[in-house]
């Protein structure tokens, strides 16, 4: 006998709602605890019922998807979340992960996804619908560290240049918030590079973030 | 100092003699300021110009009685004075202004000085002793001649010449001091001949000299009176040199006339105020010359042609410079009057394409606002309507798949699937329209996915950092444009830069400027290749500029800078999008 799986289905498309609630009772396995169609409705809702796996819908009204797993997060709700979207955006899929979802699947796909998402979600583990698993792997980036260790240590006038450069200044600016000349601009710049070994503005990016200078936005 | 106004009366309604008696009401000591010095003359000139505006001025088409009345006093009085000045050689003046006053006056409109003229005339000639008889011959012949100058005007098209044209003043002097003195010349010899028994041939040729150097210097000094205050230019400046130059004429002229009789030292002078002061300045020179000259030759006249040599040299050279310098005035005043009008037409073109340049901005703006509005729009509706109808057909299908028979279910199979690639198709082009992350999620993210998948798709690694103030209250428009810069300087990446292996895209906030850096490592060469295949460089440009951003880029060539690389920053102020987001 499997144990039953509690459900939680929220989406404000009533007839994939519907497409949903009926792929899931053709499993016995699952048993839908309740439906709400916005995040708002789904958030009273779940303060009464305790689902294992609540089934979120993104482009809602009120409050989106990701929002409702915020707020979820917020209300140390324990059951999982698994994302069923149209969106097969990177930035979707990052940010839901970033919120601690268990599962991303695409409505397209959900025929034959839900049912492998849910058993998966539910033994813990994190199901990315197979069509954009590509998207949750980090893009190449970082690969190598830029600087290799310094030859000697920079000047403040070169410290200074770094800096401003990796913020996304361009030399002519340097240039006259430090008063000085472009070329001189550009001398200290390739002083510093040549030191740090860096040979391209994104090796000073690099270097610039490994050093902290750069604070994120977020 | 205020001029009292003047009591104005419509020239031709009123009967000069029945308002005579308002004359004595105007105040004409009001007019003399304090003579202390240049600037009182010069205040004085100011309102004596005012006055002469007002008496003369064709504009208005009207006449202070007591200016009419002062012109005739001033006609009789000066007629006088002439005789006077030539009396001591008992002969013709060497110049005869009063014909040039009254013909002025008729052009003017006041056509009553024919007969003021000729009483005028006739009383100065009585007053002066000459027996009746003669003194009126004489005022006939004048007064003849004037009308036949009107007449052969009004005939050639000149009833109100106007002396800033060069057509006009050739015409007004051939007409009036070459032809009509002609006239008074035949029929005032005959009187003067009788009278005094001098050849009827010398007393022609000494009267005709006499009268067209009246004309000719000062009928236009008369008539130009309206074009003063133009001409002048009343500043204080203007009329201090004028004045200096008049000085320096008169004293020239009396100088050079008496010591060695080297008149023609007053020409630059006289140049001098014909290039400056246009008509005016050169009928003022010329009759300054005049006047110094007729005081000069006082007593050196005779009515046996040729002239005594001083006044003959008087007379040719004030013919010569009247035939040099009024031309040269209304060659000037044309020129003037060209450049003006050019100017004017350039400022007012000007003032056009700015105001169109405005226009075509907001419209630029609004156009982009109204497709960005409609991308997004289109871009949702993609996502939330055909998407999920999308979804619910493949589920939809499933459903069918599952009752029908074994034949059907691989064609449905594929059907579904059909469905489900439609649905990845609507999700690229929807984020392709505008990203949904970017109204859900902001920039950052956006930009971050975005990054992502260029890096992605194109396998060279990509950087993305961040740096300064949170980016969420920044307008959406301001959002929207960096991130189709962002986007537009990848592909330009991806395109032209030879030999990328690492990119950076670098987001800032500091200073009061949103910045944006997309570096590459590539060779360097990028700048010359998107003038070459046309990038988006100047649309990111256009974009840029809607929110009042630019855009620069840098590169480095490895073997000149030891680095290599091409980097494009757009930066856009913050506080101005604040402003005028909307």
């Amino acid at each position: 006998m499997q144990p039953h799986i509690s459900l939680f289905l929220v989406d404000d498309h009533p007839i994939f709602l519907a497409g949903m609630r009926a792929t899931v009772a053709a499993e016995p396995a699952f048993v839908v605890l309740g439906e709400a169609s916005d995040g708002l409705e789904a958030i009273r809702a779940l303060e009464s019922v305790d689902p294992d796996i609540v089934v979120i819908d993104i482009s809602m009204p009120h409050v989106n998807g990701l929002a409702l797993v915020q707020r979820l997060r917020q209300r140390n709700f324990s059951g999982k979340c698994l994302i069923m979207t149209v969106h097969e955006d990177r930035a979707f899929l990052k940010h839901g992960m970033e919120l601690g979802i268990s599962g991303y699947v695409l409505k397209r796909t959900a025929v034959d996804q839900l049912i492998p998402a849910l058993k998966a979600v539910y033994t813990g583990g994190l199901y990315i619908d197979p069509s954009i698993a590509d998207l949750a792997m980090p893009p190449q980036r970082r690969a190598s560290s830029g600087a290799s260790e310094p030859a000697s240590s920079l000047s403040d006038g070169e410290t200074v240049v770094l800096r401003h450069i990796a913020m996304g200044f361009t030399s002519k600016e340097i240039a006259s918030k430090m008063g000085i000349g472009a070329k001189s601009v550009e001398t200290l710049k390739l002083r510093a590079c040549a030191k740090m070994s860096l040979k391209s503005r994104a090796d000073i990016v690099r270097y610039a973030v490994m050093k902290g200078w750069l604070h994120d936005i977020n | 100092m205020k001029i009292s106004k003047l009591r104005r009366f419509e020239p031709r309604r009123v009967d000069v003699l029945v308002s005579w008696r308002l004359v004595k009401c105007r105040p004409f000591h009001k007019i003399a300021g304090p003579a202390n010095g240049l600037w009182a003359s010069h205040k004085m000139s100011l309102h004596a110009l005012k006055l002469l505006d007002d008496f003369w001025g064709w504009q208005q088409r009207l006449l202070t009685v007591a200016g009419l009345f002062s012109a005739f006093v001033l006609l009789g009085a000066f007629t006088f004075g002439v005789i006077l000045l030539t009396r001591a050689g008992g002969d013709v003046a060497s110049i005869w202004p009063s014909n040039a006053l009254i013909l002025a006056l008729i052009i003017r409109g006041h056509a009553s000085f024919y007969l003021w003229g000729a009483v005028a005339i006739w009383g100065a000639n009585v007053a002066s002793g000459n027996p009746l008889a003669l003194s009126t011959a004489l005022m006939g012949a004048n007064i003849v001649e004037v009308g036949f100058a009107h007449a052969m005007l009004i005939v050639f098209g000149l009833r109100d010449p106007d002396l800033r044209r060069l057509r006009s003043v050739v015409g007004f002097l051939v007409i009036s001091a070459g032809v009509a003195p002609v006239v008074g010349a035949l029929l005032g010899a005959r009187a003067v001949s009788a009278a005094s028994g001098a050849p009827f041939g010398d007393v022609v040729l000494s009267w005709y000299g006499a009268d067209a150097l009246g004309m000719a210097v000062f009928a236009p000094l008369f008539l130009s009176f309206k074009d003063w205050k133009s001409d002048l230019g009343l500043s204080r400046g203007h009329a201090m040199a004028l004045v200096a130059v008049l000085l320096g004429t008169v004293l020239t002229a009396t100088a050079t006339f008496a010591a060695r009789d080297l008149l023609f030292i007053c020409t630059p002078l006289i140049l001098l105020s014909t290039m400056n002061w246009g008509i005016a300045g050169a009928t003022l020179a010329l009759c300054c010359v005049a006047t110094a000259g007729a005081i000069a030759t006082f007593g050196q006249t005779s009515l046996i042609f040729p002239t005594v040599e001083p006044a003959a040299r008087l007379q040719i050279f004030l013919a010569v410079h009247v035939c040099m310098c009024l031309p040269i005035a209304a060659i000037l005043a044309q020129r003037r009057e060209l450049q003006n009008e050019l100017s004017t037409a350039r400022a007012l073109a000007e003032a056009r394409s700015a105001e169109k340049e405005i226009q075509v901005d907001q419209l630029t703006r609004r156009l982009w606002d109204v497709e960005s509005e409609e991308r997004a729009r289109v871009s949702r509706e993609l996502h939330d309507i055909a998407g999920q109808t999308l979804a619910t057909m493949v589920m939809q299908v499933r459903a069918i798949e599952l009752e029908a028979s074994a034949l059907l279910v691989p064609r449905l199979v594929e059907l579904r699937q059909n469905l489900s690639a439609h649905g990845q198709d609507l999700d690229r082009l929807s984020r392709e329209l505008r990203p949904a992350a970017l109204d859900k999620l902001g920039l950052v993210r956006a930009l971050d996915a975005l990054i992502g998948n260029w890096a992605a798709v194109h396998h060279i690694e990509t950087d993305f950092v961040t740096s300064g103030d949170k980016t969420n209250d920044i307008p959406l428009r301001v959002q929207t444009i960096l991130y189709r810069v962002v986007q537009e300087a990848l592909t330009n990446v991806a395109r032209h830069a030879e030999g990328a292996t690492k990119v950076t895209v670098s987001l800032a906030t500091a200073e009061g400027y949103l910045r944006v850096a997309v570096a590459d490592n590539g060779c360097g060469a990028m700048p010359n290749k998107i003038a070459k295949h046309g990038g988006g460089l100047q649309g990111m440009r256009e974009r840029l500029a809607m929110v009042d951003g630019d855009l620069d880029i840098e590169t480095h060539v490895l073997e000149v800078d030891n680095m290599s690389g091409t980097t494009v920053f757009a930066r856009i102020p913050l506080e101005i999008n604040h402003a005028t987001a909307h």
